[in-house]
């Protein structure tokens, strides 16, 4: 039964063609959306960095401004805060 | 350091503070007042895994719409920004402070990590100090505000939601009087 098959066979390859064309397309899109996000996110973290960094400063304004014991404690969490962001923005360089 | 009433605090000054001058106050916002922001971020810690439960449970595959890195990366942004916002919420309280000595009232503002703003009158300028305690919160956890009058360019200080303020408001109109006595003599 050849000539029953054939029009099968051809449905069957055009099928997958065009299915093929889909899913390298979607594959391609969602490349593009990761790629995207990943420098977004190294944008966003570089500014972050900026900002926790001025923020260290202004504590440093501030806690002239209003002397006490305690403001030790809160250098430190200025700095984990910044550190914790310089983490995540060289993770994500790497993962670049 | 969670401290909002500190009277006559040992190891504290401030910037302009001359020598001699007495430090009798230094004051902050109540700390029940942080329940808001506290509340919201850890709504905002939980609220992926909120997420991923809601999507789980009406069986919803993200990964086909959205690849495993891209939501990773969604999930790094939106924990810096909780960061961020829990931290310039402690920040904004623990600066905006009121400090009363024997010789001035100093308002002390911190807004969103860049707004600074430092009032201050002398006790001399002052003419009355009213307080005033309005809500549920303010009655079951002891805390009000306090309106001070001046005929200072800046006619009135307000010191919202600080913690004990009949007690503050008392001390205040004392030392005032006092100060206001101790020039009248001079």
């Amino acid at each position: 039964m050849p000539t029953t098959n054939e029009p099968i066979n051809l449905i069957e390859k055009n099928q997958s063609i065009v299915e093929g064309f889909y899913n390298n397309t979607s594959s391609e899109v969602t490349y593009y959306i990761h790629q995207g996000m990943e420098y977004f996110l190294v944008i966003v973290l570089v500014i972050y960095t900026i900002v926790a960094f001025m923020a260290i400063k202004q504590i440093g304004l501030m806690t002239r401004t209003i002397k006490s014991s305690t403001n030790k404690y809160i250098y430190f969490i200025g700095y984990a805060h910044l550190i914790a962001v310089l983490l995540c923005l060289v993770f994500a360089i790497i993962g670049l | 350091m969670l401290n909002s009433y500190l009277e006559k605090p040992k190891n504290m000054s401030f910037e302009s503070q001359a020598s001699g001058e007495i430090l009798y106050f230094l004051l902050r916002r109540h700390p029940i007042t942080n329940l808001g922001w506290i509340i919201s971020a850890i709504f905002m810690v939980f609220l992926p895994v909120f997420f991923i439960i809601a999507v789980e449970a009406l069986g919803l595959n993200t990964f086909i719409i959205v690849d495993a890195g891209t939501q990773a990366i969604f999930l790094i942004l939106w924990y810096l920004l909780t960061m961020f916002f829990t931290f310039e919420s402690f920040l904004n309280w623990y600066f905006n402070v009121y400090i009363i000595t024997d010789k001035r009232l100093i308002d002390v503002d911190f807004k969103g990590l860049w707004y600074k703003r430092i009032s201050e009158t002398a006790l001399s300028q002052i003419e009355d100090a009213t307080y005033a305690t309005s809500k549920f919160l303010h009655v079951l956890f002891d805390y009000g505000d306090i309106f001070v009058q001046t005929s200072a360019e800046k006619s009135e200080f307000e010191f919202h939601s600080i913690p004990k303020p009949g007690i503050v408001h008392d001390k205040f109109t004392d030392l005032v009087e006092e100060y206001k006595k101790k020039n009248a003599n001079n």
